[in-house]
């Protein structure tokens, strides 16, 4: 039953009824009369198993072929293969692809780049694909990617999600990740996110996790939510976790030392740290850590924070809290830091030393003293802290600061203390790498000059210092920034060539 | 010392041949190229002259395309580092987002093509992407829709929908 149809002898044929075309004795005689054929086209539907035997034969048979036609819809799937063995096939240079439109083709997609579609989605989304056709239905069960998250529907009721509608929907929540982790069974999973308003329990999350570490065996990133206190101390965390993201009232982090020996990228959100040891000492030492977030974290019941991450490339500490009568020491041993983000306050002692590969950073200054009582003596400890982290960072190429919340809280004119940073600072300690200043949100105050004036004095090859103003400026505003523009001019330089812009 | 003798014809640039599935002739700049993995892979092995890739996957309106998507991004990559080395402010980032967006707004057959070529090319910024507005495309929408949207034949023997 084979059929051929040959449009023009020994040059151009059509084939049809491919299925038989896999007998070898017929491809054999195919090659025998048209030896010469250098276009081939294949019509008809196959699977693809058979094809590729078919196209392998005549590609070997048909040795001046130049041209093949396929049917595209049907060969997207296995066409890696496919082309891996026609560029084998060097006098072959035209593939031609057959166009079917308006038929399906997303259905053809291979696996992966279905599961690569799915980690966009929500989770809710990617089970109702499953009622779309037959090739659909299983295939959510084998992603790797599991993002479960809450529309972002504010709740209006007064108990502010404790209404019966609110209730309800966590439940369905809950009830939705169990099912989903019960189906997905035994299949690998990467990444596990859970973003959701409403409180969820530890021990719903605790389970969750430990499901999902269970079922993986290489990189996981996790990426959860929740106000309630979580266990960090479980054995998986430590071997397997690559990416971690964090949001949480609480945390047990484990007795005084957590090893994370794979975790590459650590942001926490919101964490409150219990306490470390009887000296109320955390060591996270994480060998292969590259990027380190904390945003909005509590150091309350903490004294020393040590942080151990030789390959540690971009550090951002932001919004720290701590106890005013018991400050905290957090310690960072790192050489290779490229990117420094933070905020000083009085309170939290920064101990970055050795950081030689540093190029950019971004320090906001921030105070809780107020006009007081102790007024004096914090700010003298906010000095202290400062000093230390602009010693700290000596060989920055790049230096972003911001003094404006210091600026609101302290009256204008009342910097006496400042005066005496630079009695607090090292004579000895240079820029010998800073090649940009850049204040920012500034405001044409004294506190950013006298900043300016040590930091000038004190680089030797800086280049240019950029001076950003965020707010419309008043007729007020512009004097004080002549004004300040022209003190900025007069002051002692290290440099020779020094440019000073507005922006 | 050889530039020196003519220094006002600048060296040529480097290019790179890249074949459709149809038989057309693309060349392109080597740092165009180079924006696929695929490419970027095998090229130091490949020698000089014999530079030209035949893309058995990709048809010439796909691959042109392709071509204008990384053009636009070493272009503008470019016009990036430039700005920020002369420490101007630029919203080049921006104005690149809006443009990807502009770029992947296509019917579904075309995407698809995109889609299957940034992945067979190795482009990752294109594969996100393309994959991106798949997502984007299914996402709120019924399953009656979805099949509407990718053509998708319903064939399963159950469908809890047709009932409605």
């Amino acid at each position: 039953n084979v059929d051929f149809v040959c449009v023009t002898l020994n040059f151009v044929f059509s084939l049809s009824c491919v299925k038989t075309l896999t007998k070898l004795p017929i491809l054999g005689w195919i090659g025998f009369i048209f030896r010469n054929v250098k276009y081939v086209e294949l019509t008809n539907q196959w699977d693809g198993e058979t094809c590729i035997c078919a196209i392998a034969n005549i590609l070997e048979r048909l040795p001046h072929i130049e041209a093949l036609a396929l049917e595209r819809n049907k060969l997207i799937q296995w066409l890696h293969i496919t082309s891996i063995m026609i560029h084998e096939v060097k006098w072959l240079r035209n593939l031609i692809m057959k166009e079917c439109r308006n038929k399906d083709r997303i259905s053809v997609l291979p696996e992966a780049l279905f599961h690569y579609v799915f980690f966009f989605m929500d989770m809710r989304d990617v089970v109702q694909t499953s009622l779309l056709s037959k090739r659909f239905r299983y295939l959510w069960l084998s992603t790797p990617y599991l993002n479960f998250g809450s529309e972002s529907r504010e709740c209006q009721c007064p108990a502010f999600y404790r209404c019966t509608y609110c209730i309800k929907e966590w439940h369905h929540f809950v009830d939705f990740v169990d099912r989903v982790l019960l189906l997905h069974g035994s299949s690998n999973i990467s990444k596990f996110k859970i973003y959701y308003n409403l409180d969820l329990e530890a021990t719903h999350v605790k389970m969750w996790l430990i499901a999902t570490l269970g079922r993986n065996d290489e990189e996981l990133y996790i990426d959860t939510f929740g106000h309630d206190s979580l266990d960090l101390s479980h054995k998986s965390f430590t071997l397997k976790v690559r990416e971690l993201r964090l949001s949480y009232r609480q945390i047990n982090f484990p007795f005084s030392t957590w090893i994370v020996a794979r975790l590459k990228n650590l942001e926490l959100v919101s964490v409150k740290f219990t306490v470390g040891n009887a000296n109320e000492e955390l060591r996270l030492n994480c060998p292969v850590l590259e990027i380190l977030k904390m945003r909005k974290c509590s150091l309350n019941h903490l004294r020393n924070l040590t942080v151990l991450a030789l390959i540690l490339k971009r550090l951002e500490l932001r919004s720290l809290y701590c106890d005013i009568d018991k400050p905290c020491t957090l310690k960072a041993c790192t050489s290779n830091l490229n990117l420094l983000r933070c905020t000083v306050y009085e309170y939290i002692d920064y101990c970055l030393e050795g950081l030689l590969s540093l190029d950019d950073a971004r320090i906001g200054l921030y105070t809780y003293a107020e006009e007081g009582s102790k007024y004096g003596v914090e700010r003298k400890k906010f000095a202290h802290c400062l000093i230390k982290v602009l010693s700290g960072i000596y060989s920055v190429k790049a230096l972003s600061i911001s003094t404006l919340s210091v600026q609101e809280k302290w009256s204008l004119g009342s910097i006496d203390e400042v005066e005496q940073w630079e009695a607090h600072m090292p004579i000895q300690t240079r820029f010998p790498g800073l090649k940009t200043i850049e204040i920012w949100e500034s405001h044409g105050a004294e506190l950013e000059l006298k900043f300016a004036k040590l930091l000038l004095e004190r680089a030797i090859v800086l280049k240019e210092v950029i001076i950003k103003t965020t707010r419309t400026c008043s007729m007020d505003d512009k004097e004080r920034l002549t004004k300040f523009n022209v003190k900025l001019l007069s002051l002692p330089r290290a440099s020779s060539s020094i440019k000073i812009s507005f922006q | 010392m050889k530039d020196s003798f003519n220094p006002s014809i600048e060296p040529p640039k480097k290019t790179v041949t890249l074949v459709s599935s149809d038989g057309y002739d693309f060349e392109v700049e080597e740092e165009v190229a180079l924006e696929s993995q695929v490419i970027k892979d095998g090229f130091e092995d490949k020698a000089v002259d014999d530079r030209e890739y035949l893309l058995f996957n990709v048809h010439s309106d796909t691959l042109e395309l392709i071509i204008k998507y990384c053009e636009k991004h070493v272009s503008s990559r470019k016009s990036i580092s430039a700005a920020a080395a002369s420490s101007s402010s630029s919203n080049g980032e921006e104005a690149l987002k809006e443009w990807d967006e502009h770029f992947i707004s296509v019917d579904t057959n075309t995407l698809y093509d995109i889609l299957m070529a940034a992945d067979y090319l190795n482009i990752k910024s294109l594969l996100d992407l393309a994959i991106q507005k798949v997502a984007d495309t299914i996402h709120g929408r019924s399953p009656e829709q979805i099949r509407k949207k990718f053509n998708i034949e319903n064939d399963s023997i159950i469908d809890p929908w047709a009932s409605e």
